[in-house]
């Protein structure tokens, strides 16, 4: 019996050490990868917090350009735009980056219209797993403490029990990760590489942003984006807005421009959308609704434009400067109007 | 709270621990409350079905010895119905209204074509069935019921069994509940083995294929070729490594709990004809069906004629049984017609031996062949409709689909494959008995193998969501 209770006991010992050992290794391989990407900062470099951010999808990833909006502003600045990122993705790596003790100034949270259809954007599960052991389901965002017993259970078992639960097919994800270490320098601040083997085109990532995309695809054919406004969607919104209270920071919503963007859809729809925003804007003070889709005619000049919906390098600088501004304004507490319809 | 998630561990540690600090004859009282506990976690709602199911099969176990024959057959039948009743309603509804519809013409118009809002609870077929065969052992005298109240629900409730089977007769389970023993070290060591290869069957290979077989019978057309074939053998190996995994792990949490479920599965993919096929394969569901319908119909005693009768019903019941489509009823016939034919051509051949010499190479195709036409099979039970069968019976022997590492990447696919060659030498060791006694291997060998099962579990799992069991919709 005790020889029984003794193997028991050195197999869940050995289970346990063997857990701990894969885990750090993970971890370690994590830590000490290739240059941060994306999500990565707010995990891997605590004590670095830009002063602004940028949320939303690819017109966010791909519209700015960080290098500038850090010159003019004087302000550190990331992007956190992702590809077809949907509005729960965005306030799922805001509440990320708060609670790892980023303290923004100001938040740009993209407020495109469409991004009022609860069907528009994706949330990617994938751009979390190599840092969140239990990653939430989009429903729950708004409400963060109905989470079920088995969500608590999971949690509880990877936390404290066998932490490489935590690690479900991301190994490979992490060795590569590992494998890129000397890439590290190189990408430090400006980081310039091929945006895809399928052309040739050259892009310059630099805090988040890709930006560098230089002349245009020929898509320059605006088209329909049919959307309706959903009270979920709606109601993320709110969430944001209560956010920038609670964490005593700028929120400017953002709508930035397409090329004929006017055609985008319909201009009922559009007013439905900025009367949504404007009434956010205007019931905080530190929230800005900031819709330039025709400032200074930038929606007319196809020579910004990669394609119809994204702008190319120069594009990306024309619009940085045309917000820095309102950034500065906003990061000083200042804003100049709830609404700024341009 | 599905056995391959972190709650149903918690759970079942928390249930073990209280069940061997308690005196044996209490134990079936853990086991009940925990039976609840268990079922309430889907939808405590449904509790009252089981209730109200056992309540009839109770009170006709009790009164059947004081009536006489005709009565107790009176008394059987309407048990049964009353027994069937929920299943009838909750399965089969939508099914008979979708159907009774067309046949009334104009004036099925104002039929209604649905009752919204049924939600099947869950095991009901499983459970449904265990208390028939409680009533009908009862009848026959194959069983004495001596039972309280309590103890019956515990007989389709006992929790390892309860969602998906085995579906175990009630001679079999209720002695076990009077006095279940602690488990030897031996037994646990054994229970936990069964309950992890259970796991690894479920979580690396069953869940990472049902990924690329999804895929594919969304939209058969799109993954002509290729992507259908790998489907086809993917989905037969998917449903396989589901459903004995499922029942591995059941078994095992149970023997870890010192109660002995019956075995469901042995190895069906070595079988070499159809007959053997269902010997081995959902074999309490398969017994259940010969004792309780074929043998009752006469099975093979009436002659050829009524024997293929008797086969046809059976099977198309069986596939019913399985899910309210037609797809399901025609998978029943498929393998009942195909048992009727492999009686025929064996005849055959046991008349011209000659044309099928018995041998090693003879075993070989029969196994091929068999594997295959079980395949063909599954396409019927996998697809949601004829016209996705169809489609996917078209696509597989077509070209021109999609990429297959569009569907799933090439690591994962490796691990897929992997997974399936892993499965079929565990099998293969177990059907020629190369490792008899697993226990006596060496220590660091056996530990290395159940840390590696652990670990390609935690570190690989076929799905980063925690994915249900193909048979819980039964």
């Amino acid at each position: 019996m005790r020889k029984h209770i003794a193997h028991m006991v050195l197999f869940v010992g050995l289970l346990l050490g063997f857990d701990r050992l894969i885990y750090t290794a993970a971890i370690y391989m994590r830590d000490h990868g290739r240059h941060p990407q994306g999500i990565d900062i707010i995990y891997q470099d605590e004590s670095w917090s830009p002063e602004i951010v940028f949320l939303g999808d690819s017109r966010t990833k791909r519209n700015f350009d960080m290098l500038a909006v850090e010159s003019l502003t004087g302000l550190s600045a990331y992007d956190f735009g992702y590809d077809n990122a949907s509005a729960e993705e965005a306030l799922l790596i805001l509440e990320q980056f708060l609670s790892h003790k980023g303290s923004p100034r100001v938040v740009v949270f993209e407020a495109d219209p469409p991004m009022l259809d609860k069907a528009y954007g994706a949330f990617h599960r994938e751009d979390f797993r190599t840092h969140l052991a239990v990653v939430p389901e989009p429903e729950d965002l708004l409400r963060p403490h109905a989470s079920t017993m088995q969500q608590r259970a999971s949690a509880f078992a990877v936390t404290w029990l066998l932490k490489s639960a935590s690690l479900p097919n991301r190994i490979p994800d992490l060795l590569e990760y590992w494998q890129q270490r000397n890439d590290a320098e190189l990408a430090a601040k400006v980081q310039i590489d091929p945006c895809g083997p399928e052309n040739s085109m050259r892009c310059r990532s630099y805090n988040g942003a890709v930006n560098f995309m230089h002349g245009s695809n020929g898509n320059m054919t605006a088209r329909t984006l049919p959307f309706s406004a959903t009270a979920e969607r709606k109601a993320l919104y709110e969430y944001v807005v209560e956010l920038s209270k609670k964490n005593k920071f700028s929120l400017i919503l953002l709508q930035s421009p397409r090329l004929s963007g006017g055609e985008a859809y319909s201009a009922e729809l559009k007013a439905d959308a900025d009367s949504f925003f404007c009434g956010l804007a205007q019931s905080q003070r530190n929230v800005l609704y900031a819709s330039v889709i025709h400032a200074g005619g930038i929606d007319r000049d196809a020579s910004l434009y990669w394609d119809w919906e994204h702008f190319n390098d120069l594009g990306a600088t024309k619009i940085s400067q045309l917000i820095a501004p309102l950034i500065v304004a906003m990061a000083n507490g200042s804003r100049p109007e709830p609404c700024m319809l341009q | 709270m599905l056995f391959n998630s972190a709650l149903f561990l918690f759970f079942f540690a928390g249930v073990a621990a209280i069940l061997y600090a308690t005196p044996p004859n209490l134990r079936w009282i853990v086991l009940f409350v925990a039976s609840i506990i268990f079922y309430a976690s889907w939808d405590y709602r449904y509790l009252l079905i089981i209730f109200a199911i056992a309540a009839v099969a109770y009170v006709f176990g009790h009164y059947r010895g004081r009536l006489d024959e005709s009565r107790g057959r009176w008394a059987l039948a309407i048990t049964v119905i009353l027994i069937l009743l929920p299943l009838a309603f909750f399965k089969y509804a939508n099914f008979f209204l979708a159907n009774v519809e067309p046949l009334f013409g104009p004036l099925g118009s104002s039929l209604p074509t649905q009752i919204r809002g049924i939600i099947l609870p869950l095991g009901i077929s499983f459970y449904t069935f265990q208390l028939l065969s409680y009533c009908v052992d009862v009848h026959t005298g194959r069983y004495t019921p001596r039972e309280s109240f309590a103890r019956l629900l515990l007989y389709p409730m006992y929790f390892p069994h309860q969602i998906a089977g085995p579906i175990m007769r009630p001679a079999q389970l209720m002695p076990q509940f009077e006095a279940p023993k602690t488990p030897s070290f031996e037994i646990l060591a054994s229970g936990f083995r069964l309950f992890l290869w259970g796991l690894f069957k479920k979580v690396f290979v069953a869940d990472r294929l049902a990924v690329f077989v999804d895929a594919v019978y969304a939209a058969p057309d799109r993954h002509r070729g290729l992507g259908c074939i790998l489907a086809f053998y993917f989905f037969a190996f998917q449903i396989y490594c589901d459903f004995s995994g499922y029942t591995d792990m059941a078994l095992g949490a149970s023997r870890m709990l010192g109660i002995e479920l019956c075995e469901n599965f042995r190895r069906p993919y070595f079988s070499r004809s159809l007959r053997e096929f269902w010997t081995r394969w959902h074999i309490s569901l398969s017994t259940w069906m010969r004792d309780y319908l074929y043998i009752p119909m006469g099975g093979n005693t009436l002659g050829p004629w009524h024997w293929a009768a008797c086969i046809l019903a059976v099977f198309a019941l069986s596939g019913l049984w399985h899910g309210a489509s037609w797809t399901f009823v025609l998978w029943g016939v498929y393998h009942g017609a195909l048992l009727i034919f492999e009686r025929a051509a064996g005849a055959v051949t046991r008349l011209r031996p000659r044309l099928w010499p018995d041998g090693k190479l003879r075993h070989a195709v029969a196994m091929v062949a068999t594997f295959h036409l079980v395949g063909l099979g599954w396409i019927l039970f996998r697809s949601p409709d004829l016209a996705t069968a169809i489609a996917m019976l078209n696509s597989l022997v077509s070209r021109g689909g999609r990429n297959i590492y569009e569907i799933m990447p090439s690591g994962q696919l490796l691990l897929a494959e992997i997974g399936i060659i892993v499965v079929l030498i565990g099998d293969y060791a177990a059907e020629r008995a190369v490792i008899n006694d697993f226990a006596r291997l060496p220590l660091p060998l056996r530990w290395g193998l159940y840390y590696l099962a652990i670990f390609l579990v935690l570190l690989f799992p076929g799905s980063n969501e925690i994915r249900t069991f193909i048979y819980f919709q039964f």
